[in-house]
């Protein structure tokens, strides 16, 4: 029965895979944010966001604190990328920045990615 | 209260927004974002950082001390310049020494003992009042507190102090960022208006109002509905107490309310003196620089300084020299007046100088009597002061204990000066502060000298901690065939032995009496063999008491040796209320009634039992019965446990085989429950298992050859063993409703268990609709615990769901081969009977404190269900409850 049931399942082609991969490598940017330069980043960041990615990923694996023109940069970028429809990824945060983050109430603005 | 605070009472917070102008709006949002993204930042701070930025802002405040003073009294034109600057000294270097080895920041206390952490959290956003009154010295003190606790501030100082307060924002605002704290971090409010205070109290970003000083700004962050630390106006009674070092308190005084020219809220109001002291007292004054006034001159002082309107102080006054007090009421005094004393006959309206007065006018009262002294500061306490400063000068202790009584006031001060005792730090070891809380008496949250910790929401972790056990027992156990010959060894002037008219009759009694100590007078107190009344207790005690006896030797089945237990305790305690000693309990550690510890009489108590089942000989209870009320009466208390028990099997050969059966198997449940039991230790499994293991396996022998020594006296031991177990672990749901049941158709206490017991295994081994909160237990463990049963008598199974129901399969073979009936309905009980009974059977159950111990908390319709299940009967193929689902 499982066997069955497994064959029935659409399967997409080795080709399809391929094509969807470089869509998704075309769509995407990744950054990595440097503690010492969060702000230039998160700017340098909003300018890529022309309208053709979907989606924008930060790395903040080596930002231990931010502080408040980090924060501001990051709203700035968040509403630059709502008016555009990109999602952004932040990966990498540590719990501190998160709930720095959560108390300016950011997190609902951006996705969290491990 | 000032007049123009009245103006402040008015304000409707909730008309702020409709009136502000949407550019105020803005403004004001600005500052609350501006504060919460420094907050927020600010979370990231360790210890190190925020003690490394305090020590800075400490540092510069001490350096522009002087600085703020001069502004503070050129614009508020109150107080006194040099009093200015001491005070923001001590705003900074005297809290800096309070808080500066105090942790702020994650962890900041353990309590090992009590697997107890405290951490921090900041609040946030704070929005601060501040007074006109200390106005530097305030913002430098909640600036330091901030920055020390993580939070931000945003400060409305008193619009007549707002020049003065917001250069001392801005210099601690300046010196903190330049040593790493958060931008925005600190903000004062441009041109604070009332409608602004009323829109940040109700802001949803500003988690704490502190308000200082201001009746109507501390009513006001009170009802925002916001948490608030408001702190506000005061009355301060002095007494001046005859055995006092009079010139200790003269100038103390004299030093508190000329402090600033009296601005400080703690200082001084009224001062009642002892008759006996009061013209030296007065003289002392004059001669330190005080005027005293005449009648005359205190109406003129009266009319000058307080409005008649309202009662209240004059604001031209507050914070004012006395000599210009007395040219403005146009009182001639000397150049040099520090003080103007008006003495008083009253407190009230009636007498206007009784109230608070920011400024160097103290009235005095003379006192006939102490209580004619307290009743007065009382009076001044509840004029305006309560919850605030209240100072005495004695040295009387109970004279200052008496008054540190009735006084409601956060802050009671022994001989030293009000205002800077209050402050703390100074005279005394209260906490440094610039707000005094008021309690509830004063509308406020606290009577704290408000400080860090204010600041701070504490959380509590809390591990769990291994809770103490116990497991208590007789002192001496003697056991198999003859032990009684130990009773030699007990010496006895006047001995009692307790026993059924059956006993005496079979010649057990002369058994006993043959191994007891030569010379040993003898009574013999022969009681029904039933439940014990309270007449027999009596009859009982009326014969130790005759007979002096120094031991009592309980020979019986669990009646007669109940009954030897409440002999005793009467005997050794006459006083001792049964009733109340049989009040309700969870815990029997926790009892809320103490049982007697002193004794009139004191008798040994030896018991032996006849029966192999209830185990009373080394149990902690025993059960009365008055019938008199029809009530029954349970004790509990391990003072109740014999000190000795004796477990000789020669008084249980001739127990016919029903009796043999029925206790058999309340042994049985008693091993079952006590091995489930959430209070199970390690101490109570290994009795429960080892009488298990002797029931399941000498049981059935005794029963069928009930003159088989090993079978008989294995069968005692493992009554006594669950015995040691259930004392200790308790029983469950199982006696809860045997109880029940037993009581309402008269069915033995063993054989309601038997009816019960294989339903109830299963409804425990299976997963719990409700489990019982225990912090004896790790996770939920019946079910292993009855495999592990199931192991130990070898009966097979691979999972625990086989090996439970094997053991269940076992228990109602046994329970076969006893002649047990298989349910309710073969004892003749008809359906409809119990149908009708059912409801109140689950109800009394459910009130049995029996299974308050059980692994599964039990539901009322499942005690229904229970119920039901017994009266169909057993057979493990029947019902869910006998299919265990296991956890």
């Amino acid at each position: 029965m499982k066997d069955e049931a497994w064959r029935r399942v659409p399967r997409l082609s080795h080709k399809l895979c391929r094509e969807m991969v470089k869509l998704m490598a075309m769509t995407a940017v990744f950054l990595n944010v440097d503690e010492a330069r969060i702000v230039p980043t998160l700017r340098e960041a909003g300018e890529k966001l022309d309208g053709t990615e979907r989606e924008v990923t930060l790395d903040l694996s080596s930002v231990l604190r931010i502080d408040g023109s980090a924060l501001r940069a990051m709203e700035e970028l968040a509403s630059i990328a709502e008016g555009k429809n990109v999602k952004v990824n932040l990966r990498g945060v540590n719990v501190e920045v998160y709930k720095v983050l959560k108390l300016v109430k950011l997190t609902r603005r951006f996705s969290f990615v491990n | 209260m000032i007049a123009t605070e009245k103006v402040q009472e008015r304000v409707q917070i909730p008309l702020a927004v409709e009136i502000l102008s949407a550019e105020r709006i803005a403004y004001l949002e600005g500052l609350v974002n501006q504060a919460k993204t420094a907050a927020a930042v600010f979370t990231q701070f360790t210890q190190a950082d925020v003690d490394r930025i305090v020590k800075a802002m400490v540092l510069a405040g001490l350096e522009q001390a002087q600085h703020l003073a001069r502004l503070a009294i050129e614009e508020t034109k109150l107080g006194v310049l040099e009093d200015k600057i001491l005070k923001n000294m001590v705003a900074t270097e005297f809290v800096y020494n309070y808080i500066k080895d105090k942790r702020t920041v994650g962890i900041i206390r353990e309590f090992p003992e009590r697997n107890l952490i405290e951490m921090a959290e900041p609040i946030g956003v704070i929005f601060s009042v501040t007074p006109v009154t200390n106005p530097t010295s305030t913002v430098l003190f909640k600036c330091i507190m901030a920055i020390k606790t993580r939070n931000a501030v945003i400060f409305s100082p008193h619009p007549k102090a707002w020049h003065c307060c917001s250069e001392a924002v801005r210099i601690m605002y300046e010196i903190a960022v330049k040593h790493g704290a958060p931008e925005g971090v600190f903000s004062c409010l441009e041109s604070p208006t009332l409608l602004d205070n009323a829109f940040l109290m109700k802001h949803k970003d500003v988690g704490l109002i502190d308000a200082t000083g201001v009746p109507g700004m501390v009513k006001a962050a009170y009802s925002s509905g916001k948490p608030a630390l408001g702190v506000g106006a005061g009355n301060t009674p002095v007494y001046l107490e005859k055995t006092a070092d009079l010139n200790t308190a003269v100038v103390d005084i004299i030093v508190s309310k000329t402090f600033d020219n009296g601005t400080i809220c703690a200082s001084e109001q009224t001062v009642v003196i002892d008759d006996e002291i009061y013209d030296a007292a007065l003289q002392k004054f004059a001669d330190l620089g005080a005027h005293i006034c005449n009648e005359k001159e205190t109406k003129k002082l009266e009319r000058t300084v307080i409005d008649p309107q309202t009662g209240f102080m004059q604001p031209m006054a507050v914070g004012q020299k006395a000599i210009d007090i007395a040219r403005f009421a146009g009182l001639s005094v000397k150049p040099h007046t520090k003080l103007l004393i008006a003495p008083i006959h009253g407190v009230g309206r009636e007498h206007p100088l009784s109230v608070e007065k920011l400024f160097p006018v103290l009235a005095v009262y003379p006192a006939k009597s102490v209580a004619e002294a307290l009743r007065v500061c009382v009076d001044v306490n509840h004029a305006g002061g309560i919850g605030h400063t209240a100072v005495i000068f004695s040295r009387n202790e109970e004279v200052i204990r008496k008054f540190g009584d009735v006084m409601n006031a956060g802050r009671i001060i022994v001989n030293s000066p009000g205002s800077i005792g209050a402050l703390g730090a100074v005279y005394n070891d209260l906490v440094p502060t610039f707000s005094f809380g008021c309690g509830t008496g004063g509308g406020n949250s606290t009577t704290d000298n408000v400080n860090i910790f204010h600041y701070l929401n504490i959380k509590r972790l809390a591990r769990r901690t291994q809770t103490h056990m116990w497991f208590r027992i007789p002192n001496q156990i003697y056991f198999n065939m003859n032990a009684v010959e130990n009773l030699r060894q007990f010496p006895s002037q006047s001995t009692i032995i307790v026993t059924s008219p059956l006993l005496e009759q079979m010649g057990m009694v002369d058994i006993v009496r043959r191994h007891i100590c030569p010379k040993t007078h003898i009574h013999v107190q022969v009681i029904p063999d039933a439940e014990p009344e309270v007449k027999v207790i009596s009859q009982g005690v009326e014969a130790l008491n005759f007979y002096k006896a120094d031991q009592i030797i309980a020979l019986g089945g669990g009646s007669v040796i109940d009954a030897a237990k409440i002999m005793k305790l009467k005997y050794e305690s006459p006083e001792a209320d049964l009733e109340y000693l049989a009040a309700p309990f969870l815990d029997l550690r926790k009892r809320v009634v103490e049982y007697p510890t002193e004794k009139v009489n004191r008798a040994r108590l030896i018991a032996m039992s006849t029966t192999s089942g209830t185990g009373s000989e080394v149990t902690p209870f025993a059960v009365l019965t008055d019938k008199a009320s029809g009530r029954k009466v349970t004790l509990a208390d391990y003072s109740l446990t014999p000190d000795v028990a004796i477990v000789d099997p020669q008084f249980v050969m001739s127990m016919p085989k029903g009796l043999t059966a029925d206790t058999g198997i309340d042994c049985l449940t008693h091993a079952l429950e006590a091995g489930v039991s959430n209070y199970a230790s390690p101490y109570t499994d290994s009795n429960a298992m080892q009488a298990i293991r002797l029931v399941f396996k000498y049981l059935p022998i005794a029963y069928e050859h009930p003159h088989d020594e090993e079978a008989r006296c294995m069968m005692h031991n493992a009554a006594c063993i669950a015995a040691m177990a259930f004392s200790n672990a308790s029983v469950g749901v199982n006696h809860a409703l045997a109880h029940a049941f037993g009581a309402r158709f008269g069915v033995p206490h063993g054989r309601a268990n038997a009816l019960m017991l294989p339903h109830v295994m299963a409804y425990n081994a299976a997963v719990p609709t409700k489990f019982m909160p225990s912090p004896y237990t790790q996770g939920y463990v019946a079910h292993k615990k009855y495999a592990t049963v199931a192991d130990l008598l070898g009966l097979g199974g691979h999972t625990v769901d086989e090996k439970v129901k094997n053991l269940i399969q076992a228990t109602e073979q046994l329970l076969d081969q006893l002649g047990f009936p298989k349910s309710i309905a073969e004892l003749g009980i008809s359906r409809e009977q119990f149908e009708r009974a059912v409801p109140e059977l689950a109800g009394i159950a459910f009130d049995d404190p029996s299974w308050r111990s059980n692994p599964r908390m039990p539901l009322m319709s499942e005690l229904v269900e229970l119920f039901w299940k017994a009266y169909e009967g057993r057979g493990v193929a029947k019902g869910a409850a006998s299919q265990p689902q296991t956890v």
